[in-house]
């Protein structure tokens, strides 16, 4: 070849390949330039940490990074590859373990965990789909309803509209539960000329695509005073027997402190627990102030767990739904250390009879993380997100801490 | 191969000369702007701290340090880009006509070149692909360049750094030019490719048929577009989502790839049989 004559081709062709690939490998080392952040033990079993997964955001200057730490290590969006992104990562969540699991029964099916329920044998799925042209359409709200019977590998699928759906403006579904030949879909309607928000559980005969029947739990008008109903967390492997509803209601309170400044004081004003298998319905009364200002967090198995910041951690207190009763009242301490910390921004997350907080540094460095056991109240381990040693620190960064998650709950 | 690479070398050749004028109104303008936007800044901050006796903290708490962004963002660095892509959009369709309307016709003597003419056609497609992939890396080449200028004038205290990769994300326009990760690049730049090559298939029907060839041309098109977009096409008018996203992605890789093929046999056809000089 005649290298002179082609010389143009040549270094065209040289050039792009050079430049080009310095700029994405130039990239790949800035994105893996970032600090890294991981969780370290200060007493405890390390186990106890692994299955953390907390959410969050990495600022420098204006540069904002969405982030992931575990206690080995951390993950920046940007280091991720764009096969990665696509799949979303290695996001923990109970859609994505469903569509690991069940790829074509999930198939173009919407990603939110409340709308799935799984049990030994059977895949539910209960959504108030939207209209990928059209969007939602008010009035027109039906559940897509589809199940999974795990031995026959034979799947039900079909729509079915909400009952009296013109009065409603949003349908929420937060709950799906299937359990002796019925679905049970547990949600949150707002209604239009009432201005109402109302707690609903619809049961549904999904082998003859029926609806049995729509009762409403809660319904509370907006009238006097802002007001909340919703159904309180839950675990969703653990397949629970009640599901409990909580009444709140919001109150603009002037800070003790503050100069003029407004927070929201929330209370709980009534709460109900209903039986899934049996269809019956039990109000829970509210022994004690103390428990109104406390939020309801967890109901697993037949304990409602409430969760209340205290002075120096979290106070939890277990309600025995069956006997009526409390059954405990305690303190999680938050691990005291030179760094001042901001409780309450503390995120907090009841799960598997354990209680995980992370807790921000109020200079946005680092935070602390605490585990406990509800049950026996004792602390099981105690660590510090931090960067790791080593890291080569930019001046003014920022951690916030957005979400908790623990691996195998959802 | 051989007379591929020499159509192709002749190619880019023939464009040379407005190739160099659009490198060197490319460096002109992306220059003016990085000048401009930081003259503009140190006017400001000369206004405010010598003239209405403001600290330089007010100053900064006003109006902010500069960052590159402010001069990828000038209209003088936009224009530069705007030029270049409607220069090569309009190459597309003369990279073929002038073949035919220039003095003397000179298709006639490209098409009775002792070699497969579809490598003419290949030539061309690989001779645009290759002038766009060369501005974008005439863009990768400037940026560093432009950042020494920019940190050269504006002092370091008003003044943010950023990787070049940050600017091209806060610009936002940039990244369709530079997407995040190489997967990306390959990808939306094949799919290029793959639009000059059906661009390049009309121009041919249109060339074959005369007037009525516009019409096939305008059909080809469509027929591509529908092809190539048949799986969210389909999605849209079934209100399903069939697909995961990384399904959806290996399924236009596979339609990209066929749309491409289809091009290059029908344009294989049509040159060999149908086109008139």
């Amino acid at each position: 070849m005649h290298v002179k004559k082609y010389w143009r081709l040549i270094l065209l062709a040289t050039v792009i390949v050079f430049s080009v690939g310095v700029y994405y490998v130039q990239a790949k080392i800035a994105a893996d330039r970032f600090p890294d952040f991981a969780i370290r033990k200060v007493s405890g079993d390390e186990r106890e940490a692994e299955p953390i997964y907390i959410d969050g955001f990495y600022n420098e200057g204006n540069k904002e990074e969405p982030l992931w730490i575990r206690a080995g290590g951390s993950e920046y969006w940007r280091q991720w590859s764009y096969f990665d992104r696509l799949e979303g990562g290695n996001f923990i969540s109970f859609t994505k373990h469903l569509q690991k699991k069940y790829r074509n029964f999930m198939r173009g099916k919407e990603e939110n965990d409340a709308y799935y329920f799984e049990d030994r044998d059977f895949v539910g799925y209960a959504a108030i789909e939207t209209n990928l042209l059209r969007g939602f359409e008010p009035t027109d709200f039906a559940f897509t309803v589809a199940c999974l019977d795990k031995k026959r590998k034979d799947t039900v699928s079909f729509r079915l509209p909400v009952p009296d759906r013109e009065r409603y403006t949003m349908v929420y579904v937060e709950k799906v539960h299937v359990m002796n030949g019925v679905m049970k879909v547990i949600t949150t309607n707002q209604s239009y000329n009432s201005n109402s928000i109302e707690s609903h559980v619809y049961t549904i005969d999904w082998k003859r695509k029926k609806m049995l029947s729509d009762e409403t739990v809660f319904s509370v008008s907006q009238k006097n005073g802002e007001m909340l109903v919703y159904p309180v967390s839950f675990d969703r492997t653990k397949l629970d027997r009640y599901v409990v509803f909580s009444k709140r209601s919001l109150e603009e309170v002037p800070e003790k402190d503050g100069e003029g400044d407004i927070t929201t004081q929330e209370k709980t004003v009534e709460l109900a627990a209903y039986d899934l298998e049996t269809g019956e319905r039990k109000k829970i009364g509210l022994p004690e102030k103390n428990v109104a200002e406390a939020e309801p967090a967890l109901v697993s198995g037949s304990t409602l767990y409430f969760q209340k910041l205290a002075e120096n951690g979290i106070q939890i207190i277990a309600y025995d739904l069956e006997k009526g009763k409390i059954i405990s009242d305690r303190v999680f301490a938050v691990p005291r250390s030179e760094r001042d910390s901001s409780l309450r921004d503390s995120k907090i997350k009841l799960t598997n009879e354990k209680i995980y907080v992370a807790v921000p540094d109020t200079d946005a460095k680092t935070g602390k993380i605490l585990i406990g056991d509800l049950k026996s109240g004792k602390t099981l381990y105690e660590g510090r997100i931090a960067a790791k040693e080593g890291e080569d620190l930019p001046k003014g960064y920022r951690i916030t801490l957005l979400d908790l998650n623990v691996e195998g709950s959802f | 191969m051989n007379k591929y690479l020499k159509l192709l070398n002749f190619e880019l050749n023939r464009f040379f000369k407005i190739y160099l004028v659009l490198i060197v109104l490319t460096v002109v303008l992306q220059m003016t702007a990085v000048i401009v936007e930081c003259r503009q800044y140190l006017k400001q901050a000369n206004e405010m701290i010598y003239g209405m006796n403001a600290s330089k903290e007010q100053f900064l708490a006003d109006y902010g340090q500069m960052s590159f962004v402010h001069i990828v963002t000038n209209g003088w660095f936009m224009w530069s880009i705007a030029i270049c892509a409607v220069t090569l959009i309009i190459y597309v369709f003369f990279i073929w006509y002038r073949d035919w309307f220039a003095r003397n016709t000179f298709a006639y003597r490209l098409l009775t070149l002792p070699t497969d003419r579809i490598n003419v056609y290949l030539a061309k497609a690989t001779a645009i692909f290759l002038m766009v992939l060369g501005l974008i890396s005439l863009q990768l080449i400037l940026f560093p360049v432009e950042q020494g200028i920019f940190r050269a004038m504006i002092p370091d205290d008003f003044r943010q750094d950023l990787s070049t990769a940050d600017i091209i994300t806060f610009s936002k326009y940039l990244t369709v030019l530079f997407p995040g990760t190489l997967i990306e690049f390959v990808a939306r730049y094949g799919a290029g490719l793959m639009v000059v090559l059906v661009l390049f298939t009309a121009i041919l029907f249109e060339r074959c048929y005369r007037f009525r060839g516009i019409f096939f041309g305008a059909g080809y098109c469509a027929l591509a577009a529908g092809i190539f977009l048949s799986p969210i096409l389909i999605e849209m008018f079934t209100e399903k989502v069939y697909l995961y996203p990384i399904e959806r992605f290996f399924a236009e890789v596979a339609l990209g790839l066929f749309v491409s093929g289809m091009s290059i046999f029908i344009s294989r056809f049509l040159l060999n049989y149908k086109i008139r000089v």
